[in-house]
């Protein structure tokens, strides 16, 4: 009768605790309402009050009599077990799938076995019903059996450990010393009337402290065995939970899929996996990605399924990794497969894809706490697939701009290019067509300084096609090598210094020691060339006191680029912006010369993931800066020469 | 006689057309920068203003606008090596009569001169009648 009396209070704790609802403050306080209900009633169990006798009924020897609180136990009875039957008929409303099996099989069982126990009690009261519904109560062991085995109600092989062990620690640590005590209370007489009697308190207290530390006995074993029966499990699940919180690394979305289907397939160890992902160019369809099989054999799954299908609008209703069984009927033409589990993921509102995985090869199921791991892994996966393709875009874009900067660059320098060439054909036209109409046919000085002007002019025109031409030769070829960029720089010098030196252009540099190789196309060659080219036709172009240009080089403080610095005192580029036809030309030409050099540097710094800007100042000269990356991921593609 | 100013930061082209245009009975004055054009235009009040356009420090659109406020008869013809429609634009906006672009031709040059002179000739027997 003892164990009659905790019926209500657990059957409605496990109720609160199988529905999720052990959390509700209302809910549970009515579990403890029961346990102190129950407990009052099993004391009261030893007196009158609740049984006042026993005596021979129908065709049992003895039945006992309801005692006058007898009505209470059963009001208290009826209470717990309709309202924990009306929690679980609420739940199986809401519920689907496996889920809602489970709980229906819970419910009828409930049902069944609640029926038959109540035939037990009309004999309480001497109504001459036999307890026939005993009977009925196997029936709700045989129920809960099969939802169990069939629809992971729960994990049986635990199930049976937890109960080994607690029927061991508790069989061992206070079974075993009860019946010693009742077996023996003619010795504990004996002894307690001895003068060893204290070895009966010392005996209680012993047994009290054992009974105090079943419970984390008991827990304890209750873990070593679990992480011994769920050794594997626990195993995947892990790496799981760790391949979740790397794939967000990965930067690659046709490597991110095919690490996902495999590091998943090896680490669950299943039959079979792949993917299926939304297509990004048509939104119209998920497409399978990198089926894999483990015994060689993968299923007749197709290779498309039309987005707008039911299947992807129930995965996109259900949001959750969903076992194959709970697949609605209509989809197993699409997905027919046993033991599986289908994992969709999401990006807001958005499905992604979803993973199929076959059965495990050990045909172990998968658990509630699989699918606890595959939520997180989902989302993960999630983020990772957005993750890919927003960095696809962000590269596409960035090649796009870099390829927009690059003709603009290029666009700039055919404009420098066309007012340079005019400027020079102009200075050998004027001189040209005197000498045509004659002026300088009495004066030979004049004649001689007309051809000379010429002659320099010519130069002038070749020299700035070469620079042209050699980025045009140079841009060809898209191989990264380290450079030494001091060395580079040196040499530019020492390339201009003849004409430095005739032209009163006093150079300085400031190059930090130790400055790193750093990874550059052939066209890096120039860059220097062009910039000391513009400095020098600034320079030049007007008659100037001071005729300066300054050198910086210096490693950045996270050593990651290199911070060129390149200064010259030629005019300044404040005001030359009026008459250009584009206002947001990246450089504006300081002079008749050097613009084309100038967008050459430009264009040379884009090919090497920079910028070229500058400082200007009112009369202050002019500064280019070049933060220049020293291992250089991405190379643009170079211009066609 | 017409006084012509030569604007352009070529001494050698400054050399060259004045050489063409004195040889034409033209009194030519010259400069090399943008200062020394607008101290000429004040003190010398050109007829005719020969500018080129792209100049370091004062440009020969600036040196226009000064121009014209001194004196907002004088003919201008705008040289330049950049054939941008709103650089011509805005030329125009500033009141030049003539805009050409390098290389450009004695012969073609000669010809809008003497439109110009032609205009000046015109304006001025129109005054003193």
């Amino acid at each position: 009768m003892v164990g009659a009396v905790f019926i209500p209070a657990s059957y409605y704790h496990f109720i609160l605790t199988f529905i999720d609802k052990n959390r509700d403050k209302k809910k549970i306080s009515l579990v403890y309402l029961a346990y102190i209900a129950a407990v009052i009633f099993a004391i009261l169990n030893f007196t009158p009050l609740m049984i006042l006798d026993v005596r021979p009924r129908l065709i049992f020897p003895f039945w006992p009599t309801a005692g006058p609180i007898y009505k209470y136990f059963l009001l208290y009875f009826a209470i717990y077990a309709i309202y924990g039957c009306y929690l679980l008929l609420r739940e199986v409303k809401y519920a689907n799938g496996v889920r809602r099996n489970q709980l229906f099989y819970i419910f009828v069982g409930s049902l069944i076995g609640y029926f038959g126990g109540a035939t037990n009690f009309p004999l309480w009261y001497d109504i001459k019903i036999y307890p026939f519904g005993n009977i009925l109560s196997s029936i709700y062991v045989g129920l809960i059996g099969y939802a169990i085995i069939h629809y992971r109600l729960m994990d049986i092989t635990i199930l049976a450990a937890r109960t080994l062990i607690f029927i061991i620690v508790y069989g061992i640590l206070l079974v075993v010393p009860l019946f010693t005590f009742f077996s023996s209370r003619a010795i504990l007489l004996q002894i307690l009337s001895s003068p060893n009697w204290w070895i009966l308190p010392i005996s209680v207290a012993f047994y009290a402290t054992l009974a105090s530390i079943a419970p984390f006995i008991f827990m304890y074993l209750r873990r070593r065995a679990e992480n011994v029966l769920l050794k594997d499990q626990r195993h995947y699940q892990r790496a799981l939970i760790q391949m979740s919180t790397t794939v967000t690394l990965i930067k690659e979305l046709e490597r991110l899929l095919k690490l996902i289907v495999i590091r998943v397939t090896r680490a669950v160890r299943v039959n079979f996996a792949c993917i299926y992902l939304a297509d990004q160019k048509n939104n119209a369809r998920l497409v399978q990605k990198f089926p894999y099989t483990t015994f060689g054999f993968f299923p007749n799954f197709p290779k498309e399924i039309p987005y707008a299908s039911s299947l992807v609008s129930y995965l996109k209703q259900h949001r959750q990794p969903i076992f194959s069984e709970e697949l609605p009927i209509e989809f197993k033409k699409v997905l027919d497969f046993k033991s599986g589990i289908v994992i969709p993921t999401f990006v807001r509102q958005d499905i992604l894809g979803f993973l199929v995985l076959g059965p495990k090869s050990s045909g172990v199921i998968y658990t509630e706490e699989d699918m606890s791991v595959f939520r997180i892994l989902a989302n993960q996966i999630g983020l990772a697939i957005e993750n890919t393709q927003y960095l696809k875009e962000l590269d596409e874009l960035h090649k796009k701009i870099t390829e927009t900067e690059k003709l603009k660059g290029i666009a700039q320098m055919m404009y420098s290019l066309n007012h340079e060439l005019r400027n020079i054909f102009n200075k050998m036209s004027v001189p040209a067509q005197m000498i045509e109409m004659g002026e300088f046919d009495n004066n030979k000085e004049a004649f001689s300084d007309a051809l000379k002007t010429i002659s320099n002019n010519i130069e002038l025109g070749t020299e700035i096609l070469t620079y042209v031409q050699s980025y045009s030769a140079k841009s060809k070829s898209n191989e990264v090598k380290p450079k030494r960029i001091d060395e580079i720089m040196r040499s530019t010098t020492a390339h201009f210094e003849k004409r430095f030196k005739a032209n009163n252009i006093v150079v300085t540099e400031r190059i930090e020691p130790n400055i790193p190789p750093v990874q550059a196309r052939d066209t890096f060659d120039d860059l220097f060339k062009n910039i000391l080219a513009n400095c020098f036709f600034a320079l030049t172009d007007q008659p100037r006191e001071h005729k300066l240009i300054d050198i910086q080089l210096a490693l950045s403080d996270d050593k990651s680029t290199i911070n060129i610095k390149v200064s010259d005192t030629g005019p300044d580029m404040t005001k030359i912006t009026s008459y250009t036809h584009e206002t947001d030309s990246p450089f504006k030409e300081r002079g008749k010369l050097g613009g084309v050099n100038l967008f050459l540097a430009y264009i040379i710094a884009n090919d090497h993931n920079s910028k070229l800007t500058f400082e200007s100042y009112e009369k202050g000269g002019t500064s280019f800066l070049l933060d220049l990356p020293i291992h250089q991921p991405a190379i643009a593609e170079g211009v066609p020469g | 006689m017409i006084k012509i100013l030569i604007l352009d930061d070529e001494e050698g082209i400054c050399e060259q057309l004045g050489g063409f245009f004195k040889y034409r009975g033209y009194k030519v004055l010259s400069a090399t920068n943008g200062k020394d054009a607008i101290a000429i235009i004040k003190k010398e009040n050109p007829e005719i203003l020969l500018l080129d356009i792209k100049m370091a420090g004062i440009d020969g659109l600036e040196v226009l606008k000064k121009a014209k406020k001194e004196n907002a008869d004088v003919k201008a013809v705008m040289i330049t090596a950049l054939d941008g429609e709103e650089t011509k634009s805005q030329a125009k906006e500033l009141g030049a009569d003539e805009y050409i672009t390098k290389p450009f031709s004695y012969d073609v040059l000669e010809k809008l001169i003497i439109r110009l002179v032609n205009e000046i000739l015109k304006q001025e027997g129109t005054l003193n009648k």
